[in-house]
């Protein structure tokens, strides 16, 4: 058989297999059954469509020319899978909820569904993707003409052209089939997708059975083929380029930006949790493509003849070797990887034209017709249809025109940096609230002119637009704009200099054009739901509606509260002259609303809010009501939280007081436990001693005895009124002390408190002064304890008065509503250190210790006091010392 | 029942994965985009193959293999 009729009968068994294969997908899909298509392995299969056939022979090629070169390609998206958790989960999140067709669609909708935005980025991608499906094209003539090339290099085949034009042809019919069946509501196309990971296995083993026979086959192992390697090849100081990182920075941006990538990684999931598996998985794919990619350059160089094209070494260096099955396999490798890519990039291209472009302009000119109807569908499918053939025209006449050249050649990273001016659009979309709509337009827009007028039109070396002296010399002989060192930026690797200025600038002016817009409101809302995807779970209604004033009352309900928003629009509709029913949304009413949400919400949200519902923009109620629920819920949750705090910091504050009484009182108990022990010691002390002597001496003089005795009987007797002075005072100062409160005369106290300490005043021969006639005053009191009072301030007058004339006066005065009695002294008094001891227990002043007293006497007096309702305090006049009992009257 | 601390010690660990998961590209760049890979692949041979493509690929799979690694462990946590 002629190898030509060999390759097409090939060609057309794997096409056919490919029908089946995507046939019984759809058909189960639909019934159903094999669940297996939503598997995470068929997903991670279907993301290969990211190795297309530039990737799968031009690596080669690539790794032929430049070592290290192709790997970064690899490498880049290896990098994004790893950051699957916080990048791609959030976009498939996004995607899901927002229910996202293409990226065009996701910017668009992020920045209000500007629609705008949406046709540029489809030009945008139409412009990177034309020439990349040109690209394929030309890889499989190619192939094609290399397989069928006899001996003298002459290819059997009729023409490159006609192949070309077929594959086309049956590319077109293929995804037509599969990819416009029906406008499912999610965009998956499961028919597709599994022809796609099918394909996906074809490619892998293809590849690795190349690189397993050029290095076990061909060479002697892995250390052979790399002995046989050029040593210039790889030169492992200049790895790290900017090159290296340009193409890093490309290859990880275009399996996000890519219309296919974002197809198949986006658009085509079914579930969050294929992607945890796509994150190693999709990486260890690219792995094993590269694995042998450096081995098949190498063996190409050393064992083809000089001159032989590196890109398809894949295919060349099996024929060389006549291994024609292997080199079938490698065919039919490389034509997966076209077929997959153009049938993909078509789908996602034809949503993105009948989204973005038929449809809108088709509403503009036909704005009578009920869009309701299914008119619409019919006439999506149909654009699509039309769409995918015209881009696979597209592709088929960009190649025709540039063919062969060079220009096709390079156009693969080309095209990356044209769909990465998407990036920071969608990077700020999804993580930036701030990001406006005149912010992603104006960077896109400065992006695609530099990307256009530093590598992508002179990448045609002056054929088309750009001159070839406009080139060289910038135009009108500028130097300082030549495209390929603008403003004198001598970067000699055109890639990196157009990366650095479309990307650089695309990002400067995104950020600074955002910083100094205003977001319309509708973008307000869309960029809330984008960057808070995981804070807003429910699924969005389909429909929006337009505001109804039943609408509007349930959503000023949820945020002002059930009786003021009643209260209000029951005003509002007797303003506007209704006695029954809700009043009309009239814009005053709607201004009054919004001023009155901003209280509760925000300005800026309840701006939004309001804006959503009177402009009938796609985003529904419902919507709207849970954002107030949930505001609702904060400021209600958070109030909560500060009530909360407020207590605990007021409980905080009485355990401490409580904590420092308690300490304190420990300590006083402490101190006075000690201070008993004392007093108690002395009288103890001089009992044993007397008892002792009384013992032990046999012949004692009665007098002596008696002597001895009595001391025995005082100190006992001091012991005693000790112990009965500290129970009197614990008890009074529990307040449980017995009051025996009676109607009595205060003379007749001070008459009994003065006979008892009559002896007393004898002894030092102190004169007493009382006003009898002041003491005629009727008190209603415990007269005993009264009496208790001045009988201890009187003896301890008596007691510390070191005046030489001695003398006390006791003074009665009754006031408005209290009677106090002053008992004063002429001697020097209190000294000012002591002043504030003296109403503590057993305090040991300064200027007197022996006084027999346990300095109980104040302490008890001032705890009567206290228990009648009544004060005692010293003051210091000039007189001498004063001591004042206050009653109430 | 599983007590309090049990329970915080499980949210502190799933916390500390998914920390992980979300610095792990910033790994990769270290090792593969900073001047860093020509300090290992320097022009010499290990076993006749190059240290860079020994490099490149060794930290490549290595990155495989942490990422399956805290994927598995985060699997629980994405939803269907």
């Amino acid at each position: 058989m002629q190898p030509f009729n060999l390759l097409v009968t090939i060609c057309l068994v794997y096409v056919i297999g490919l029908f089946t294969v995507a046939y019984v997908a759809e058909k189960g899909a639909a019934e159903g059954r094999l669940s297996f298509l939503r598997s995470p392995a068929v997903y991670t299969l279907s993301l290969s469509v990211y190795c297309t056939a530039w990737t799968f022979y031009g690596a080669v090629g690539s790794a032929a020319r430049n070592g290290l070169d192709f790997v970064p390609i690899y490498l880049g998206p290896t990098l994004v899978f790893t950051a699957w958790w916080w990048l791609l989960r959030k976009l498939v999140r996004i995607g899901r909820t927002q229910r996202i067709t293409s990226i065009a669609d996701l910017i668009s909708s992020r920045y209000g569904k500007s629609n705008v935005l949406a046709v540029i980025v489809t030009l945008l991608a139409i412009t990177g993707t034309t020439p990349y499906i040109a690209l394929q094209l030309q890889s499989l003539t190619l192939s094609f003409s290399a397989f069928t090339a006899d001996s003298n290099g002459v290819s059997a085949i009729p023409s490159p052209g006609i192949t070309a034009f077929w594959v086309a042809v049956g590319l077109a019919v293929f995804t037509i089939i599969f990819g416009t069946r029906n406008l499912d509501a999610n965009e998956r196309h499961h028919g597709v997708v599994t022809a796609i990971a099918v394909e996906a296995v074809v490619k892998l083993i293809a590849l690795l059975s190349v690189g397993i026979f050029v290095v076990w086959g061909v060479a002697e192992g892995p250390a052979d083929i790399f002995s046989r390697m050029d040593p210039e090849l790889i030169d492992g100081g200049q790895i790290f380029t900017p090159r290296w990182v340009s193409l890093m920075f490309l290859s990880a941006t275009a399996i996000i930006c890519l219309p296919r990538m974002f197809q198949v990684v986006v658009v085509e999931n079914s579930s969050e949790k294929h992607l945890a598996t796509a994150s190693w998985a999709f990486p260890l794919y690219l792995f094993l493509m590269s694995l042998f990619v450096l081995p098949i350059a190498i063996a190409g160089q050393s064992e083809l003849p000089h001159g032989a094209n590196p890109d398809l070494f894949v295919m060349t260096v099996p024929l060389a070797k006549e291994q024609t099955t292997l080199a079938s396999l490698a065919f039919l490798g490389g034509f997966s990887s076209a077929t997959s890519m153009v049938i993909v990039a078509a789908i996602a291209l034809s949503t993105m034209v009948s989204n973005h472009i038929v449809l809108p302009l088709w509403l503009a000119l036909n704005k009578t017709r009920n869009p309701e109807s299914d008119d619409v569908r019919t006439l999506l499918l149909r654009s699509r249809r039309l769409s995918i053939g015209g881009i696979l025209a597209l592709g088929y006449l960009y190649y025709q025109i540039t063919g062969g050249t060079d220009a096709l050649a390079s156009i693969g990273l080309i095209a990356f940096l044209g769909v990465a001016q998407v990036m920071p659009a969608l990077l700020g979309g999804i993580f930036w609230q701030g990001a406006t709509r005149k912010g992603a337009i104006a960077g896109i827009l400065v992006g695609f002119l530099l990307w256009a007028y530093t590598l992508f039109l002179p990448s045609f070396d002056g054929a088309f637009i750009l001159t070839q002296s406009t080139i060289e010399n910038g135009p009108f002989g500028i130097g300082l704009l030549r495209p390929y060192g603008l403003l004198g930026l001598n970067i000699p690797d055109p890639l990196v200099h157009a990366v650095s200025w479309s990307i650089g600038l695309n990002a400067l002016v995104f950020i600074l054009v955002s910083l100094f817009t205003t977001p319309r409101p509708i973008e307000q809302r869309q960029s809330l739901q984008f960057v808070n995807v995981y804070g807003h779970q429910s699924p969005r209604s389909g429909q929006s509606h337009s505001a109804s004033p039943e609408e509007l009352l349930v959503l000023a309900q949820r945020i002002l509260g059930r009786d003021v928003a009643i209260k209000l629009f029951n005003k509002t509709a007797a303003e506007q002259g209704k006695i029954h029913g809700l009043p009309d949304p009239t814009d005053s009413f709607l201004e009054k609303l919004e001023r009155d949400f901003a209280g509760s919400v925000g300005a800026a949200t309840a701006h939004a809010m309001l804006g959503q519902i009177t402009g009938g923009i796609a985003v529904s109620v419902e919507d709207m009501i849970a954002v107030a629920d949930e505001t609702a819920q904060i400021m209600e949750y958070s109030s909560r939280l500060e009530t909360q705090s407020r207590k605990l910091q007021q409980t905080a504050e009485k355990l401490r007081a409580a904590n420092k009484k308690l300490l304190d009182l420990g300590e006083q108990k402490d101190t006075f436990l000690s201070q008993v022990s004392h007093e108690l010691r002395t009288p103890m002390t001089s009992i044993r001693a007397f008892s002792e002597i009384l013992r032990d001496s046999d012949r004692l003089d009665p007098a002596k005895l008696k002597h001895f005795a009595s001391v025995i009987h005082t100190e006992s007797i001091r012991l005693t009124r000790l112990l009965d002075d500290i129970l009197d005072l614990s008890y009074m100062e529990n307040g449980r002390v017995q009051l025996n409160i009676r109607r009595v005369q205060l003379g007749d106290v001070i008459e009994l408190a003065v006979a008892t300490t009559e002896t007393q005043l004898q002894e030092k021969n102190i004169c007493l002064h009382r006003n009898r006639r002041a003491e005629d005053i009727v008190l209603f009191t415990d007269p005993d304890r009264l009496a208790q009072v001045i009988i201890n301030l009187v003896s301890n007058a008596a007691k510390y008065c070191d005046a030489d004339r001695p003398e006390i006066t006791i003074a009665c005065k009754r006031n408005f509503d209290t009677v106090s009695i002053d008992v004063k002294d002429n001697g020097s008094g209190v000294s000012e250190s002591d002043i504030d001891l003296i109403f503590e227990k057993f305090s040991k002043l300064s200027s007197d210790f022996s006084s027999g007293s346990a300095g109980l006497g104040l302490p008890i007096s001032r705890e009567i006091m206290r228990n009648l309702k009544g004060s005692l305090a010293y003051v210091h006049t000039e007189q001498g010392p004063l001591f004042r009992i206050t009653l109430p009257g | 029942m599983t007590s309090p601390a049990e329970q915080d010690a499980k949210a502190r660990a799933k916390r500390k994965i998914r920390d992980a998961a979300a610095l792990l590209p910033i790994l990769g760049i270290i090792l593969l985009v900073t001047p860093l890979i020509s300090v290992f692949s320097q022009s010499t041979h290990t076993g006749g193959i190059p240290n860079a493509v020994f490099y490149i690929f060794g930290v490549w799979l290595m990155l495989i293999g942490l990422t399956r690694l805290l994927a598995t462990r985060l699997q629980s946590e994405v939803p269907d």
